[in-house]
């Protein structure tokens, strides 16, 4: 392999990152943030940042994910408020753990912003160049060989190929070898890593046809103009940049129901062409309409892709169909009967490795210094990979400065359950988060992700000071709100009775705390004016805090459940299982336990437990020896 | 009997019958050698059973010999010898768990069965060891189940404009039908109680009302200490007997009175708490006596049958039923009622198919079923849908720790197979 080097590039860093997606930048920011030099190394520089699908960021379960990266000191939220130009409630009524917010962006906006915030980075490099394999030297990382042979020194390596390796796009029957539309794929990595002995899984996705925005009738179609005003999506962001604009809704119908039943034996996906295995929750309209017959029609969005463009996103109609019958279909829905596509749809087929191979620092076991982040490991969505690259990045910085690595418990974050169901369950299919996914749902809100992770960051010293500080003030006036709430009591006087009655006609049986007034359904924080000091009152606290505090009286009973559940079903999550135990030796587990105990080696019982067929005979077991010791070294 | 099972099963017995493993479950005559020094210990029979095909689910071999203790002592010792370990207590139940041979309440009636007296025992058991319980368990999981993908469609896909309201009522209707059926099924626990325990008959009443005459008399034996003077019975003592195959623990307790005496004061104490467990209570009073009048009425959840005590030494009350214990007069009555009794006891609601038998059942239905019903409250009450499938996780959680499973995968599943999803 060295012998293929043209040229050592000399350079101050110390990490490498290739791929310049939402992984690449969080985990390049993260690292220069926290004091190590990096070398960004991408394919294509104008694609840093790039939103290759759709252009929203944010959503149920991914939107918490995004919290939890800003908490954490990440771009990706603030970046969005940067370029957002639609702001969307999502499960506003359905509860506070629940509740998200979708931004849709500027396509181009969001990747220009992105690229200048790498760009004044100190310490951030970034080079153009395809990485075309890892240097090693005698079995050891050494860093990345890009071609045509330029080798590039490092002691960690963070791999965000995202869809690239071994990639190939699908229009119909016609095939391309390519990472995305109009870029090469990755050849040479997947190989190398196969031949470390790395599995890897064939996984598939697909994007939609865009749209030229002249050529739809939007008169005919219902407008949507999200939030106003918008709420920014970082607690960082002072403001939304951008002027705001509508999507607008469109329908399937039977015709174009037909259209596509028509073209199915023309499609990669129904021809046996792709053997990849897709996303169930992100079908192609196609496996739509054969799975789902019965329905009438589905929706679709329409979403123009930034204002200096006038391709237009057209959300719900992902597909691999033949060109000719993509034109068909579009112009079958109302309102785009004369649309004209400006690029079709396609399916890209490309190379995930298995993450059970990896550590909780999404590490590489067998090539120390290796970090995988985002669509390679098996997930879906930019939201996963930003959170993975903030992880992968931080693991890479905390080894560069000799510091022990950092985990995210499944009970303190969304970035934590991904992590443990990847490196635990794999991905099978695309990984997209849920909130159901999350044993600790209600704890687990956007709305707290700063109180559950900005400490953290500000200790690994990812938080600025700028952020440190909001968050303090924030907090302080949070644990101020707690104790007048909590330590008010409200007696039933006359007078106390008469502001009661503007909001209940239930009246006071008994002196009630503030909290447990706020705990009446109809009481808001309005309706505790009357015994608020003035700093505390509605006017003086920010409705986001409002809510917040509401919230933390509110649930606070179920969160008691929801962790009694969880301390049941977990009372072990957090037994260490040492490296060196012999499954063997453990006695009682299943050949098949048994195998898949040996290939996952799970880090705690509660990861265990988590492994998909894993009885619970077996974590029993394995408990037991963990007790008992078991199929360990004799204890001196 | 010497059972092996594992991976080495068949090759150890193999070497020591010399017979084939390939006829998986057939019984072979053969002569049983060890093969250290190739002499025969015994003849018997050999059964090969082929994983996953076998109780435990691994390869298992049984070794059927003459049962002296000498026999399998030298039979164990030659499998050691050829690889075997000694089972620990119950390890090949734990296997067939371990391999989902059986699930946890089967694994519970496995015991029952093993530890069964009598034949209402037996059948209660075996019908739960043949899943009926677990069926049921599972038949009251699933509508949880779908209930529960019904509502976590709505908080993951809250972009899909089909998924944008839910429907409270027939929800609402599903979780009532849902909430009784658990309520019914914890309600068999007393007849499943019965069925594998057998009643607790307690006999209660004043001192010196004849209640150890009487006990002595139905279980017809001279069990408790008697005498004329009252306070004889300090203490509980119970008696088991099986009259027509029905199981009954007969419970004699101290007379309950006022007394200073702090050990009688105890007596009278445990006295009470015994009919407060009791299935029958047999409230004893001396029909010659006035003594009980001012007693009060029992509390107690269990049958009250009112008995009146030393008939041959006056009338009792007609309502109640006369015994004349030393004479025996009236016993065999009582007995033949009790029996009655504790046999409607067991048969349970008319709704009952199965019954549950253990307080972890009853009390896992009892939290589900509450679960469901804040659930079911919520939902009524527009709460957050949040909260309202917390609850619904409390309910399925108590369900799938019955049966020693849990849900968020299968909960997953259901919402893919029964929705159109995606962007």
């Amino acid at each position: 392999m060295a012998s293929s080097i043209n040229l050592a590039y000399p350079g101050p860093w110390r990490a490498i990152v290739v791929g310049g997606g939402h992984a690449g930048c969080e985990a390049a920011l993260c690292l220069a943030r926290g004091g190590v030099e990096v070398l960004l190394l991408t394919q294509n520089v104008d694609r840093i940042g790039w939103m290759s699908c759709n252009p929203s960021i944010g959503g149920v379960g991914k939107s918490h994910l995004v919290a939890e990266v800003d908490a954490l000191g990440g771009e990706m939220a603030a970046n969005a408020d940067r370029a957002g130009v639609q702001y969307k409630w999502l499960n506003e009524s359905r509860g506070a753990a629940v509740q998200a917010l979708r931004v849709q962006c500027d396509k181009l906006a969001y990747a220009t912003a992105m690229r200048q915030v790498l760009e004044t980075t100190p310490g951030l490099h970034i080079k153009q160049g395809n990485a075309a394999q890892l240097w090693l030297d005698n079995g050891q990382l050494r860093g990345v060989i890009a071609e045509p042979g330029i080798a590039f020194a490092a002691e960690a390596v963070v791999l965000t190929a995202g869809t690239f390796l071994g990639g190939v796009l699908h229009t119909g029957l016609r095939q391309q070898a390519g990472g995305r539309a109009g870029d090469a794929p990755s050849l040479g990595l997947g190989d190398q890593l196969r031949a470390l002995g790395v599995a890897t899984l064939r996984h598939k996705t697909g994007t939609c046809p865009r749209v030229d925005l002249r050529s739809v009738d939007w008169d005919k179609l219902a407008p949507d103009l999200g939030v106003q005003p918008p709420p920014p999506m970082s607690r960082r962001s002072k403001r939304v940049a951008l002027p705001q604009m509508a999507c607008h809704m469109a329908y399937t119908n039977a015709k174009t129901h037909e259209l596509i039943r028509q073209g199915l034996d023309r499609s990669p996906l129904f021809t046996g062409v792709i053997a990849g295995t897709g996303p169930r929750y992100c079908p192609s309209i196609e496996d739509k309409v054969v799975r789902f017959a019965h329905h009438e029609r589905h929706y679709l969005f329409l979403e123009r892709e930034g204002w200096q463009t006038g391709e237009v996103y057209v959300s719900g109609l992902s597909t691999s169909l033949p060109a000719d019958v993509q034109i068909q279909v579009v112009r079958s829905i109302e309102g785009m009967e004369r649309a004209e596509i400006v690029r079709f749809g396609y399916a890209v087929e490309y190379d995930a490795i298995d993450a059970r191979q990896l550590g909780h620092d999404l590490g590489l076991p067998a090539l120390p210094g290796l970090y995988l982040a985002g669509q390679v490991n098996g997930t879906s969505g930019y939201e996963e990979a930003a959170a993975q690259g903030l992880v992968a990045g931080l693991a890479a910085l905390r080894r560069l400065r000799g510091e022990a690595p950092v985990t995210f418990a499944r009970g303190q974050s969304y970035i934590g359950v991904m992590v443990d169901d990847l490196i635990t369950q794999g991905a099978a299919e695309p990984y997209r988060m849920f909130t159901s996914r999350a044993e600790h749902r209600l704890e687990l809100r956007c709305s707290n992700a700063d109180q559950r992770l900005t400490p953290l960051g500000r200790e690994l010293g990812l938080v600025g000071d700028a952020q440190w500080q909001t968050f303090q003030e924030r907090q302080s006036q949070f644990a101020r709100a707690r104790r007048v709430l909590h330590e008010t009591i409200v007696r039933p006087t006359p007078e106390n009775l008469a502001h009661i009655a503007t909001w209940d006609a239930g009246g006071l049986g008994t002196p009630s705390t503030l909290a447990q007034l706020l705990c009446r359904p109809p009481a808001n924080w309005t309706a505790l004016n009357p015994w608020l000091p003035q700093d505390l009152q509605d006017h003086a606290v920010d409705a986001d805090a409002q809510a917040e505090l509401t919230t933390e009286v509110r649930y606070a009973g179920y969160i008691e459940r929801e962790r009694s559940r969880q301390a049941r079903s977990e009372r072990h999550e957090y037994l260490k299982i040492p490296h060196e135990l012999d499954y063997t030796a453990v006695g009682g587990l299943s050949a098949e336990c048994l195998q898949k105990l040996q290939q996952v080696r799970p880090a705690t019982l509660g990861q265990a437990a988590r492994i998909p067929g894993m009885t619970p005979a077996a974590v029993q077991a394995l408990a037991f020896a963990l007790r008992t010791r078991r199929g360990l070294p004799k204890l001196p | 009997m010497v059972r092996l099972s594992g991976s080495q099963a068949h090759t150890i017995a193999q070497q020591i019958t010399g017979r084939p493993a390939g006829h998986a479950a057939l019984l072979q005559f053969c002569a049983l050698t060890d093969p250290r020094d190739g002499l025969t210990i015994d003849r018997g029979y050999v059964v090969f059973f082929k994983a996953p095909r076998s109780f435990t689910g691994q390869d298992v071999a049984e070794l059927q010999v003459h049962g002296s203790p000498a026999v399998t002592d030298k039979l164990i010792d030659a499998c050691v010898a050829l690889g075997a370990r000694l089972a620990e207590p119950g390890e090949f139940t734990w296997r067939a768990f371990e391999a989902g041979k059986l699930d946890l309440v089967q694994v519970e009636a496995l015991a029952d069965l093993i530890a069964a007296q009598s034949e209402t025992q037996r059948l209660t058991a075996l019908q739960q060891l043949d899943g009926g319980l677990s069926a049921q368990i599972a038949k009251l999981r699933a509508p949880l189940l779908a209930a529960l993908a019904q509502v976590e469609a709505r908080l993951d896909f809250a972009a899909e404009p089909h998924l944008a309201h839910l429907d409270p009522a027939p929800l609402l209707a599903d979780l009532a039908e849902l909430h009784t059926k658990m309520i019914e099924l914890a309600g068999t626990a007393q007849a499943g109680q019965v069925r594998l325990r057998g009643a607790r008959v307690v006999l209660f009443g004043a001192p010196n009302a004849g209640k150890s005459t009487l006990l002595n008399a139905l279980v017809g034996l001279d069990r408790a200490l008697v005498d004329p003077r009252p306070g004889t019975t300090r203490d509980t003592l119970e008696v088991q007997t099986a009259p027509q195959g029905v199981l009954i623990t007969w419970i004699d307790t101290a007379g309950v009175r006022e007394a200073e005496d702090p050990v009688e004061r105890a007596g009278t104490a445990r006295a009470q708490s015994e009919v407060e467990r009791a299935d029958v209570v047999l409230w004893c009073r001396s029909a010659n006596s006035k003594d009980s009048d001012d007693l009060p009425v029992p509390r107690t959840q269990a049958v009250l049958l009112q008995v009146a005590t030393k008939t041959d030494l006056g009338a009792g009350p007609p309502e109640q039923i006369a015994v004349a214990a030393p004479g025996g007069a009236g016993v065999g009555a009582l007995r033949d009622h009790v029996v009655a009794v504790v046999r409607e006891l067991a048969r349970g609601p008319r709704s009952a198919e199965v019954v549950i038998s253990r307080e972890r059942h009853r009390h896992a239905l009892i939290a589900a079923a509450a679960g469901l019903e804040r659930a079911r409250a919520g939902l009524a009450n527009g709460l957050e849908l949040e909260l309202v499938a917390a609850d619904l996780h409390d309910a399925a959680d108590e369900l799938g720790e019955m049966l020693g499973t849990f849900a968020t995968d299968a909960v997953l599943g259901a919402i893919f197979s029964s929705f159109c999803i995606g962007k």
